[in-house]
């Protein structure tokens, strides 16, 4: 593997510790040629041979150095999210001591004072993802001060794994349901389970609604009869997503186009936890409805990937039956 | 690093820095003992700080001055007294680290005293010491910048790891040693002179010997000599002389020039006139393992016969005309009785010495109101044998007089030294001498017939030409119990050769590397690779390439190859690792494993396999989901993974075979 593979962005920087010890090695080397003292000599080799030791071990220990990180399941723009940072030392026989890594203004992310060969470490990482869409961690860069600090050596992370951010959640604003259409709100579905097509007919049970009461079979059998009815048929509300815009390079629109997407997340979000079927439509991408909060990455995928389209881009998919709720730009402007 | 940590470091620092002071006498016992406590306190006691103003510590350091002054005084040397006074100030220095600031202030000068240490260090014992700086100072290196590095809320204080500190010292000692070869000596070194190229008093590169500081510990082998009619080899025979020095040069002897043809007589050479008959001669046989210029000979030797040309100097040593190649074997015929003597007249102008007048009063004091020039030299034989001592260690400089050294200062010395001074001593005294060199004694075979000569035989000893006869008589003025005997090489002879060989070493190849030996590696490098290339056939190399390659490509592929074939001992989880072992066999046993496998799925597959491994299995796959799974699952107990999974390959054996 070439040099720039093993080391993108490999940087050098000699240290001011490592010019006075160079200094240092200069002086001794003198004394010793001069006066001819074999202990000086020595001492002298033993001075340069942990400059190469300690050169090459750094240079390996960068060269074997390997990051991965481990996304939550979720991660929404503009929320703080909490990563897994796992540093593996591939080599065999170095540890690496005194690894940094820092962000691109110079923060430390992580400190590590020790990765023993064939070792591993972990650290949490928080970060906050300020668009949506797949985004890459970093730039990174990784430093190697250690073992004996002449140089601070240090190479761009090359972290390959991309991890999905989630559209940013608006605080306190709920998908308004009305928008565009869409026949009934939210409160109506609270009325579920007593609208459904009679059942049964049996005897009161404590707990039971005094309303579920059958006056005229009460009445008849002189006890206390209620009526079971089948469960209302729930409609899942479909959030459909029409990304045309009539300019999609125009900042202001495109922030809007951002604003909406995040208003349909979070409306996502409150529904699928309100315990309402939820589906989506996005463009031609049709996410069938889905009831759980743990299906939720399934329906806010599409709303982190979606991107803005031109007007002649073909509309939103029709597919779905249920009480669609249609957000777009042109629907808002209509 | 906190304030403790950084005051207990600097004494244990400045503690390890003092550690060869006490052998070393540059430095007065209250000096290194001060500092050595003030080193004790900071390392048992680091929480008592010492706090002192600017005006107390200037108060200090001039009461130290004084002290020194008073103490040491000038009256020894400059440099002892200064060095005094920094052993002290480093003390005081490290006595008020307080930070990490004032640690690294301290840091410098206990290095200094360290390297004062080691500079001032000629025993073999700074040998470890070194190599244990080495790691030390490793250490503390790392450990300052991991602190430095992570910030103030890294306290994990067994970190970093010493082992790692001491295999990276190692490597750069190995290092070191290249430097220190390479590195240009423009100056002569510590102790020898001339670059400790050449020997001070005796042997010589004519002679060839070995040099000073090899000739009597080298167990190598010199010579075989065999006794032909199988008797019993008699001491008598066993000093071989090469041939007498008699010229000398500044500091070095060497031998006249060899140019006579000698006498041959029924294919025999006889090195000496006279009609010695062969009758009653011993017949004895040498096989000189690397010969250079001069055959060695039995003192009374009538006859040689040698399968080369050679040639007869004045003092009838016998010298290799032409240069020979690997061992050479010749036979020597010596006389029972008394045998032929070098009779050669002296030099017409004997070399002058110019003793030091100390030296001559000393001469004196020895011969006075002996008349005879016989009784002379056995005075001064039996003078030198009774009132020095056998020493191999140190030399005398180039600058000093080696015979007034010896004689005079030191008082110890080699066979060099002895010979040397004897032959300075009588020819002050106007008495013809010089300084024979050779082999004496040897390692005796369990019969008696052959012996083993090495280069610790080598030894130098007297002919001075007294008496009345024209002959050169013998004298060795070196002690007798410290002459080569001939006897059994015994066990705690080769312990003695062993640990003579390794300070010898250390005498001849560190302490006194110079210019010279330089000079002679690389023309040993030289001679190598010329006599590799004459030897060397293409094929062989192209072989040998092939082979460095092969080599190279299976270094690679073992410290690339996948980490499920890591050993047990490394792995972090072992009783995971057995299981990836487990589907390795599976996979060999032809069982499809796919990535996608659990530690149940491989163990229900590995049960099916091997029935009789079952309960081993079971065990460790409960290990490895515990190892892999559990919130708390740390590795599993090596030596229990082992013994289940050695139970489980006897499982998988006994299923196989039936």
């Amino acid at each position: 593997m070439s040099f720039a593979a093993s080391f993108p962005g490999f940087r050098l920087r000699p240290t001011r510790w490592g010019l006075v010890y160079l200094a240092g090695c200069f002086v001794l080397g003198m004394a010793a040629v001069n006066t001819g003292n074999n202990a000086l000599m020595a001492m002298l080799g033993l001075g340069l041979g942990s400059y190469v030791v300690s050169g090459l071990w750094s240079r390996q220990v960068l060269g074997s150095l390997e990051v991965t990180v481990r996304p939550p399941p979720d991660i929404f723009a503009g929320r703080p999210a909490v990563l897994e940072l796992e540093l593996v030392n591939r080599s065999r026989l170095f540890p690496a001591y005194g690894v940094l890594v820092r962000d691109a203004d110079g923060r430390v992310l992580v400190r590590e004072p020790l990765v023993p060969p064939g070792g591993r470490s972990r650290h949490p990482l928080q970060l906050v993802f300020a668009e949506r869409g797949w985004q890459r961690p970093g730039p990174w860069r990784l430093e190697v001060l250690l073992p004996l600090g002449f140089f601070l050596k240090s190479k761009t992370l090359a972290v390959e794994q991309q991890v999905l951010v989630f559209p940013r959640l608006l605080a306190g604003a709920r998908a308004p349901l009305r928008r565009g259409g869409g026949r009934r709100g939210p409160d109506a579905l609270e009325a579920r389970g007593r609208e459904g097509e009679v059942l049964s007919l049996r005897g009161f049970r404590e707990g039971d609604e005094l309303r579920a009461l059958h006056w005229k079979q009460t009445a008849r059998q002189q006890s206390l009869v209620v009526v079971e009815r089948q469960r209302a048929a729930e409609r899942p509300v479909i959030f459909v997503v029409d990304p045309r815009l009539e300019d999609p390079d125009d900042e202001v629109q495109l922030a809007a186009f951002e604003r909406l997407v995040s208003e349909v997340a979070t409306g996502v979000v409150h529904r699928l936890r309100e315990g309402v079927s939820v589906g989506l439509i996005v463009g031609r991408v049709v996410v069938p409805p889905m009831r759980s909060a743990r299906r939720a990455p399934a329906l806010l995928k599409p709303l982190a990937e979606v991107r803005a389209q031109p007007a002649s881009a073909p509309p939103p998919a029709e597919a779905m039956q249920g009480r669609r709720v249609l957000h777009s730009l042109a629907g808002r402007a209509r | 690093m906190s304030v403790i940590e950084h005051r207990r470091l600097i004494g244990l620092l400045l503690l390890w820095a003092l550690l060869p002071l006490p052998f070393l006498y540059i430095v007065l016992p209250p000096f290194w003992l001060a500092a050595a406590a003030v080193g004790l306190v900071l390392a048992l006691r680091p929480g008592n700080e010492l706090k002192l103003s600017g005006l107390a510590l200037n108060a200090l350091g001039l009461a130290i001055v004084v002290v020194v002054l008073a103490v040491g005084g000038l009256r020894i040397s400059p440099l002892r007294p200064l060095g005094h006074l920094v052993l002290l100030l480093t003390a005081v220095r490290a006595l008020t680290v307080s930070d990490r600031r004032s640690f690294l202030r301290a840091l410098l000068p206990v290095f200094l005293v360290w390297l004062v240490a080691v500079t001032s260090s000629t025993h073999l014992a700074v040998v470890p010491y070194f190599a244990a700086s080495a790691a030390v100072w490793w250490w503390t290196g790392m450990r300052l910048l991991l602190v430095s590095a992570l910030g103030a809320t890294f306290v994990d204080r067994s970190l970093p790891r010493l082992r790692h500190a001491a295999f990276a010292a190692a490597a750069a000692l190995v290092l070191a040693a290249l430097v220190f070869l390479v590195m240009p000596r423009l100056r002569e070194p510590w102790l020898a002179g001339r670059g400790g190229a050449s020997s001070v008093t005796g042997f010589t590169s004519q002679v060839e010997l070995g040099g000073v500081g090899t000739i009597r510990e080298s167990p190598a082998v010199a010579m075989l000599v065999r006794s032909v009619s199988g008797e019993r080899l008699e001491s008598r025979w066993m000093r071989m002389r090469a041939t007498a020095l008699e010229r000398v040069t500044l500091d070095s002897w060497s031998p006249r020039g060899a140019q006579r043809v000698p006498r041959v007589e029924n294919g025999l050479i006889r090195p000496y006139d006279g009609d010695w008959s062969l009758d009653r001669a011993v017949e004895i046989e040498i096989e000189l393992i690397a010969p250079r210029r001069y055959l060695f000979l039995p003192e009374g030797t009538v006859a040689l016969a040698v399968p080369a040309a050679v040639r007869l100097d004045p003092a009838n040593g016998v010298a290799l005309a032409e240069r020979v190649r690997g061992p050479l074997r010749y036979r020597v015929w010596v006389a029972r009785g008394k045998g032929p003597r070098p009779a050669d007249p002296p030099p017409a102008v004997l070399p002058s010495f110019e003793p030091h007048p100390e030296v001559r009063r000393l001469t004196l004091e020895v011969v006075a109101g002996i008349e005879t020039d016989v009784a002379r030299a056995a005075a001064v034989e039996r003078h030198l044998r009774e009132n020095y001592a056998y020493s191999m260690a140190g030399m005398a400089s180039l600058r000093s007089d080696p015979v007034a050294w010896f004689l005079l200062e030191r008082r110890a010395g080699h066979c060099e030294y002895f010979a040397g001074a004897m032959v300075a001593i009588l020819a002050d005294l106007g008495i013809p001498a010089r300084m024979v060199t050779g082999y004496v004694g040897g390692d005796l075979s369990r019969d008696g017939a052959s012996a083993v000569v090495r280069e610790a035989n080598a030894h130098a000893w007297v002919e001075a030409r007294v008496g009345h006869g024209a002959e050169w008589t013998s004298f060795d003025p070196t002690p007798a119990a410290e002459v080569p005997a001939l006897n059994r090489l015994r066990g705690r002879d080769r312990l003695r050769f062993s640990l003579a060989l390794v300070e010898s070493t250390w005498d001849r190849y560190i302490l006194t590397y110079g210019f010279g030996e330089q000079v002679q590696l690389l023309s040993a490098l030289a001679g190598a690779v010329d006599g590799l290339g004459r030897r060397l056939s293409w094929t062989a190399a192209a072989a040998g390439a092939i082979a460095v390659l092969g080599i190279g490509a299976l270094v690679r592929w073992l410290l690339r190859r996948p980490a499920r074939r890591r050993r047990l001992r490394g792995a972090p989880a072992p009783a995971a690792s057995v299981i990836e072992r487990v589907a390795c066999r599976l996979q060999r046993a032809g069982v499809e494993v796919p990535a996608s496998a659990t530690v149940g799925w491989i163990r229900r597959r590995a049960q099916a396999c091997w029935p009789q491994a079952t309960g081993a299995l079971e065990a460790l796959t409960g290990l490895a989901e515990r190892e892999l799974y559990a919130a708390d699952g740390g590795a599993a107990d090596r030596g229990a993974v082992r013994a289940l999974w050695r139970q489980a390959r006897r499982g998988m054996k006994r299923t196989g075979s039936n």
